[in-house]
This record gives C-alpha cells, structure tokens and sequence, in this order.
C-alpha cells in the first residue's frame, strides 16, 4: 500500500477534525494552514511543493522540476524557493512513496547555498510524502524536525493523515484567494465600467483602475510584479506599451517600453499564455536570458537553484507568466505576473490559471472601454463636423447676401476644405455643375494637393464628358445619396489624369432649377470611405444645395425689389403730377373766381342801380330782378371755387377779420335773404324772412362778434341755398341772429323741409356727402356747401352747429361765433 | 308745334320757351321740372305726343315734398348726373312715344357723356345732341330741322 492510499483510507474523522480545526478563516492563508499542519503534526516546519511540467521553452527548458508553493517556519523563510531536497522531494514525488530526510542532507553545501538557515534553526531532518492536487498536479509535503531521529511507524501514519488533507486545503486555499480576487477585481473594474468616457478624464481614471487590477493580482498571487501592456496604434505602428505595473522602480519611470517590445514577439505575436514557473532552472552555464528566452524579454541570466540576488543587489527572477489580453480574436495586450526570490515562492498552475481568468475579465473591461472610447471619439468627430458646418453656414450666407464676386466658387472651396478635413483618406476633392441643358460638366472648385499638381488647363476646361461619367452622376443623382466607386470602375478623368485614385466617392447637390452638380471625394489610400464619410459628404451637398435655393431666393427678392423701386418711383410720378395737376386746378379755380368775380359784382350793383329807377310796374323790373339774382348765384358760386381751391391745396383759411356792428348784419342779411328767394322758381312759393326782434332789443351800434365780411356772407349764401333747395314748397326760411347761453353771437337759419337725422349730423360736414332724399331733390351741387361752412367757422374760431329736424320738419342751422377777445 | 321741354332751372325754363315762342308763334310747349314727372307724362305721351322733346341730362328726382315720391335703385344710385339719359331709355320702352325726336340740350360737352350716347346705340329713339350756348340760334335750327324731318 503506497502513503497515499494509506493517507486516503485514513482520512476519516481525525482529518476532519483537523480540518475544523484549522478554521475556514485561515483558509485564505497557504502560511496558516502550513503552521496549522506543523503544529498538528509537531514539526518545526513545513514546505508545500508542487512538481511542474515544462512550459515547451524547446530545448532551454528542463523536463521537469519542483517548484515551492509555500513554507512555515517560526523563523520566518528558511527554506530557499528551490528545493534543498530536491532528491528527496523527487523521489517522493515519483515513487508516491513518503521518504526521510537525515541531517547529511543540510550540511550539503554543494546543494544549499543557504542551508546554515536550516542548520542554524535546529533543524535535523525531515520526513516528506508525497501528494496529488487532484487538477492532474502532484507534489509533496515537507515536515521539518529538530530531531534526528526518523518517525515511528504511528507518527508516520499520523502525518500521512494530516497530509492527506492538504491537497483539499490547498485547493480551498486558492479557491478562497480567487473568490477574494474575483470580488476585488469586479469592483474595481466594475467601477471603470459604470464610467462615461465622453465625462470623465479618460486616461487619468483608467490607469488608476490599471493599477489597482496590477496590485490586486500582486496580492492575491503573492508577487512582487504585476504587469499590463496594452496595444498602442498610435503612431501608425501597432506595439505593446506598459499601461500599469507595480514594480516600483518601473512605476516611476517615464518610459513604458521595457518589456514591451519583446513582449510583442511573444504575445503578441502567438497570442498564447506562457508560462515559465522556476526561471532559475531554464538553460544554464550562466547565458542570459536574452538568450535563453528572447521572447521573455527578461535581463541578466539565471542563477541556478540557489537563487536570491545578484551582483548589483537586484533580486533575480524566479517564476513568470503571461496571460494575452484579447477580445474577438484580437490581442488587445498582456499581464505579466512575475515572482523574484524576496517574494519567496514560485508561481503555481494555480496561480497561472488565476491569472488568465483575470486576463479574461480585463480583456472584457477594455474591450468595452475600447468601445465607449470609439463611439465618444465618433461623436467629437461629428460635434467638429457639425460646428465646420456652422462655419460654413456663416460663410456662406454672409457671401450671399452681400453678393461677393464669385460666391458660389468661393463657397465651394470651403465646403471642400471642410471635407478634406473631416473625411479620413480625401486626397483631392472637386466639385462639378453642369448647367441646365448642358451635359458637359465644368469644375466649379477644386481641393487637395494632386489639384494643385495637376495642369493648370485641366482645371479650367470642361470635364470631358463619357459614360462613365453619366453613370456617376446618374447614379448618385438616382440613389440621392453617396456612390462610391473603386478601382476600375472609376470615371475615366480621374483614372487617366490622376493615376494614383482608387475611390471616388460622388454625392449629388440638390441645386435649384435644371442646374446638376456634384461633390467628387477621391482617395489613394487603400482603405475606403466610412458610411460616416459618405453622410458628412451628404451634409455638405444638401448645404451647398440650399445656398443655391437661398441664392436663387436672394435673386428674386432683388428683382421683387427692383420692381418695388420702379412701382415707388412710379407712384412717387405720379403723385407729384397729381400734386402738380392739383396746384394746376387750385391755381385755374383761384384765376377763374377772380376774373368771373369782378364782372359780376359789378353786374350786381349795376343792376341794382337800374332797379332803384324801374318803376315795380314796369316790365323790366322782373328781368333785372332776375339778372341781380343769377349774378349773386354766380358771385357765389366763384367764392365757393376760391374756397374750395384753397382748401384743395392744403391751405387754412386766414380771415381779415373786423368788427361786425349789429346794423350792418341787418342789412347785410335782408340784402342776402332777398336774392335768395330771387334764386328759386316763384312757383314753388319758398319765401325767406329775416327777424330782427332780438336785435332791435340790443343797445345801438353794439359790436357783435370779430368777422370776415366776405366769408360770412359767402357762408350765409351756402346756408340759404341749401334752405332753399331743400325747402317745401310754401313754407318761409327765417333768418336770425340771437346770444345763446354762454354769450356766444350765433346767425340761425331755419327752413320747413327735407330732415337731417341726428344720425346723419356729423355726415353733413364731410366733403361730397349729400343725406339720400336731398340728393334726389337737386339736379346741381356738389356736396360741398356745409364742408366750406364749417372751414370758415373754425376760421373764425368758431363752428357750425346743425340741429337735426324736428317732427314738424323744422331744420335750424347756426353759425356760432366766439366772444370778442377769444382766441380762435 | 307741339314740344315737350324737360328742364329744371326756372330761368333757362323761361328763356327757352320765350325763344320757341318768338321762333315758332303758337307753339305749345309743356314744361316738366323733374324725372319722376317725366315719367308721369310719358304715360299721356302715347295719346298725345309731341313733335319734339327737348330734354336735359342732370335733372332732379323730384321736389322736395312731404309726400316725394320714392325713387328706383337706379336713380339713388346715379343720382341726378345723367338722369336725362335714364329718361331716353324709359323712354324707348313705349312704342309710341319712342318714335318722337329728341334733343339733348344740355351744358354738357360731347366728350362728357360720349359713353352714355354710345350706351344708347341700338334702343329705338331718334336723338340729337346739342350743346346750350348764350344765344339760341342753333338750338331754334336744330328744333326747325328736327321738326321737318319728322314730317
């Protein structure tokens, strides 16, 4: 029966009880269980060994070897990570068979570089058996002992059940160390994971995030240095860059190249693990590992199994694994972990699966971050985009609208700057029109240093015109949107004049009427337009189509405006041969009173002369009757053209005013009141009264009121006529003149006729109205008589006053004066 | 001679009769002074017609008068400006009063009421137009010659 089928029968209950014994919060500490196990099994110390199959380093590696997963001592590390037993411990190991260790073995100096340790610590010997991890790993443990003596036969059974429960404790121990990592790592990336990029400083926030998974490896895998390279594509060449480590003679340095390049030929470039779990045993004779492992891109050379430091005081490697960082197939960068003799242990299978778990999480982190970053790159890119356009929106109304020679190229040039910019691979950019009807396309603008190159003639002609060339242009016009066209497919002119194109990427411009243009995006680079470049072509060509609109739109507004100026200066003629026609007439009217005035005043008074010697019986006195009276009714009407002719052109009246003396209004209204009735056919009996009751009660020779003589009687004359016309027939139109309550002199002329409603008073006063019934009543007038009475009375400073009808068909009409003194 | 003179001035009223009176003696003449009166004798018209109408253009719808007579849409409308001219087309509308001449005797100059003399083109009425001067030498001719055509 072999140890270990003895360790496995027997671990029964006292195993178990040891097991609780140990508790599960000492779990998470390989030392606590080792001291646990010492203690239990009354060693002064106790080693844990794993034996490890070669990485496939070719022919540097060694077969095999042993590696240290942990010690206790009460002195602390007393065994080198190299086994001092190594015989011994392979022994056990190969033959599953536990075997004693006597006290020769430590005094071997050939062996041990630091066996003294163990000398002096009192250890005498050692007692190891062998075990199976259980993953497909074995190995063994050491118990140390201050005697010489070997076990007896039940202290060896003992032990041997004691060992049997360490493959399970071990396993609970790294189980417990990668539940504590997984939780620390979740959390901290976790953390980065909830962050936006597009928020936050990106590179500042992640290296912390870097730092802390480094340190977090580091503590679990009790190493001294975690590393991550990234992949950098900065700088076209893609490389492996030191993003974080907690090396602390690396953290403080600038340069994040070490490591990284050599890296690069490793993991890069096989994106596989690898792992070397005892560097100390790889090749030997004292070649660096330059040359042992250029692909390692570890300095100086191993050590041989004694390990510890070198020369300059650095501690020599003793363990290293590297995990690929990649997502979707792609390699995306590494974490190394390595292990040096301070750190006192080799990295174990366990270790290196930790550390490709964590790989394999952090690459999910960075994937994403990657993504986020993209996408927020994405959106800067368009928020520059869109604020080029705004630029361009600017520039191109302002050169629109204050109409700059040349506008539309201008524009065009700047929009192809603005693309040139924008799109990535646009090597030289044109835009192209073609004019209604034409099919013969000519550059409008063009872009990009083969343009500049390019002979000058080319630039100026017009674009021959082929089928290829339809085809673009149909195609783009067809689709309304980008078309791109690769190789050979491409139009002729840019195959033939520019040799080095290999896209062209046409997008239509919607412009007004027949016009057709498009944006020509051609490139020489090997890579394509985005579908982000064809829309921020797009842009630009529904842009540059609504400056076209707005152009057209700026056209018609002038012309609109033009026609606008011409109807102005249209009007603005003939209003001033209105206003000239006016001066015209108002002038002729004016002429024409005076000159007809004169006459018939003087006809007047003549026939006035003759009256007073024409006997009443006399037949003739009825003819000079009717002569006085035709005279007055044209001395009126020349006043009212006079009047009329000043008032047409805009003039207020300005009366020569005089005190009017209560006697000559007497005579002047008996003289008015009796050509008056002159005017109107005998027939219909209209007979017109002055009373002059309320004067006679005033004192003698009283001034009445301040007026203008030939205006008040010009507009009594109105006043009587319009009494007349619009009398009933046998009725009496009374004239008289009276003070109303406050003092004012007024002149009342009341008539028995045609009514004026109270509604229709404020009419009476408008120039050419005339109330319905007394424009049927009349067949001459002009509807102006009461509008040039009212004039005069504000000329005087006074006004007319209508008193509508009453139900006894009575109208009175005053002209109300102010009192004496009262300004106008 | 029979005339029918629709004039609403009295003194023109007087001075054209008393000129047909020293031009044709014996000569009958009814005055009428509005347009509803004319309308009114239209109706005697067609038993005792006139050699000749001598009619204004501008004449009044009627005198003024408790009881007016209400005048049509049209008259309200056109006033009393060109009522001589709805008088003609009234008049076109009796069948025998239609056939008696007619002078338009009025102020107004032929450029002024060209389109209402146009507008009469086609109705049934024999009309002339003549301008009123200070003497009637004209006026009394046309009556003369108007009279004997008829005849």
């Amino acid at each position: 029966m072999s140890a270990n089928t003895v360790a496995q029968e027997k671990s029964g209950a006292s195993t178990t009880c040891f097991i609780s014994a140990i508790g599960v919060e000492n779990l998470g500490s390989l030392p606590s269980l080792l001291k646990a196990l010492a203690a239990e099994s009354g060693a002064c110390g106790c080693v844990l060994w794993e034996s490890v199959a070669p990485p496939g380093l070719g022919e540097n590696g060694s077969d095999g070897y042993l590696v240290q997963l942990g010690q206790w001592f009460p002195e602390g590390h007393l065994c080198h990570p190299h086994p001092p037993l190594d015989s011994a411990i392979s022994e056990a190991v190969l033959t599953q068979r536990p075997v004693h260790v006597g006290e020769d073995a430590f005094t071997d100096s050939r062996a041990f570089a630091d066996a003294g340790l163990l000398e002096r610590a009192g250890v005498k010997g050692a007692f190891v058996v062998p075990l199976n991890y259980g993953f497909g790993a074995v190995g063994a443990v050491s118990f140390f002992r201050q005697s010489a003596d070997p076990f007896g036969p039940e202290e060896e059974a003992r032990v041997e059940r004691l060992a049997s429960a360490v493959p399970f404790l071990y396993r609970a121990n790294r189980n417990e160390v990668r539940c504590k990592l997984t939780s620390r790592i979740d959390k901290i990336l976790g953390r980065g994971e909830a962050r936006n990029p597009s928020r936050v400083p990106i590179n500042h926030r992640v290296k912390r995030d870097l730092f802390q998974l480094c340190k977090a490896v580091a503590d679990a895998l009790k190493c001294g240095e975690v590393s991550i390279f990234l992949k950098d594509s900065t700088g076209g060449e893609s490389a492996l860059r030191l993003a974080a480590t907690t090396r602390q003679e690396q953290s403080s340095k600038s340069s994040q190249q070490e490591g990284g390049g050599e890296l690069n030929g490793w993991a890069a470039g096989k994106a596989a693990p690898v792992h070397v779990l005892d560097l100390c045993r790889v090749g030997g004779g004292g070649a660096p590992y330059e040359q042992l492992l250029p692909d390692l891109g570890l300095k100086g050379a191993p050590v041989g199994d004694g390990g510890g430091e070198d020369g300059d005081g650095a501690s020599r490697p003793l363990s290293l694994a590297v995990a690929p960082i990649t997502a979707g197939g792609e390699l995306l960068g590494c974490i190394r972990c390595c292990t040096d003799a301070k750190d006192g242990r080799h990295l174990t299978t366990h270790d290196f699966k930790l550390l490709e778990f964590v790989a394999a999480r952090f690459a999910r982190y960075w994937d994403n971050w990657l993504r986020e970053c993209g996408a927020h790159e994405e959106r800067l890119s368009w928020l520059r985009r869109l604020q080029d356009i705004t630029a361009l929106d600017e520039f191109a109304l302002d050169a629109l609208s204050r109409g700059v020679a040349d506008a539309e190229r201008l524009i065009c040039e700047k929009a192809l700057g603005l693309a040139a910019a924008a799109i990535k691979g646009a090597d030289f950019l044109d835009v192209r029109a073609a004019d209604e009807g034409s099919e013969a396309p000519r550059l409008l603008a063009v872009c990009g240093e083969a343009w500049a190159g390019a002979d000058a003639t080319l630039r100026q002609s017009t674009l021959p015109y082929d089928e290829a060339a339809d085809a673009a242009w149909a195609d783009a016009f067809q689709k309304g949107g980008a078309c791109l066209r690769a190789g050979d497919s491409i139009e002729r002119f840019y195959a033939d004049n520019f040799p080095g194109a290999r896209h062209v990427m046409t997008s239509p411009i919607p412009l007004p009427g027949g016009r057709r243009a498009v944006l020509d995006v051609c490139g020489t680079g090997e890579e394509s337009f985005s579908e982000h470049d064809s829309a921020f072509a797009e842009m630009i060509c529904k842009r540059l189509g609504a400056y076209g609109h707005y152009a057209e739109s700026l056209e018609k507004a002038s012309a609109a405006d033009a026609a606008r100026a011409e109807a102005l200066s249209r009007a603005t003629q003939s209003e001033a041969r209105l206003e000239e026609l006016i001066q015209i007439h108002s002038q002729f009217h004016e002429d024409l009173s005076h000159q007809l005035k004169s006459p018939l005043i003087s006809a007047s008074t003549r026939g006035r002369k003759v009256l007073k010697q024409v006997s009443l019986e006399n037949r003739l006195f009825k003819e000079w009757q009717a002569i006085i009276g035709l005279c007055s009714k044209a001395t009126q009407v020349t006043n009212s053209t006079k009047l009329f002719a000043a008032l047409a052109r805009g003039e207020a009246f300005e009366p020569n005013l005089s005190p009017l003396w209560d006697d000559d209004l007497w005579k002047m209204l008996i003289e008015l009141a009796s050509d008056s009735e002159l005017l109107f056919p005998p027939k219909r009996h209209v007979s017109f009264r002055v009373s002059r009751q309320m004067l006679v009660s005033l004192p003698p020779k009283m001034i009445l009121a301040e007026v203008d003589n030939d205006l008040l009687q010009q507009a009594l004359n109105n006043l009587l006529d319009n009494a007349g016309k619009y009398s009933f027939e046998n009725t009496t139109v009374r004239i008289s003149a009276s003070f109303d309550k406050a003092g004012h002199f007024f002149i009342s002329v009341v008539n028995q006729g045609l009514a004026i409603r109270a509604a229709d008073v404020p009419k009476c006063t408008q120039r050419r109205w005339r109330g319905r019934e007394a424009g049927l009543t009349t067949g001459e007038g002009s509807g102006l008589g009461l509008w040039i009475v009212e004039h005069i009375m504000k000329a005087h400073g006074g006004y007319l006053e209508i008193i509508p009808t009453t139900p006894n068909n009575l109208t009175e009409v005053r002209l109300v004066f102010p009192k004496r003194g009262e300004a106008r | 001679m029979k005339i029918l003179l629709v004039e609403d001035d009295h003194f023109q009223i007087e001075d054209i009769c008393e000129a047909l009176d020293d031009a044709f003696p014996g000569v009958q003449i009814e005055t009428v002074d509005s347009e509803y009166e004319f309308y009114v004798a239209l109706e005697r018209l067609e038993d005792s017609p006139p050699d000749v109408i001598i009619m204004d253009v501008m004449l009044r719808w009627a005198h003024p008068s408790p009881a007016m007579p209400p005048a049509p849409e049209e008259v309200v409308n056109g006033m009393h400006y060109r009522a001589g001219f709805r008088c003609l087309r009234r008049l076109a509308e009796h069948k025998e009063a239609r056939k008696i001449n007619v002078i338009l005797y009025t102020v107004l100059q032929p450029v002024d009421i060209r389109a209402d003399i146009e507008g009469l083109q086609g109705l049934p009425v024999n009309v002339v137009h003549l301008v009123k001067e200070s003497g009637y030498g004209t006026f009394i001719r046309a009556v003369r010659d108007f009279n004997v055509n008829a005849k």
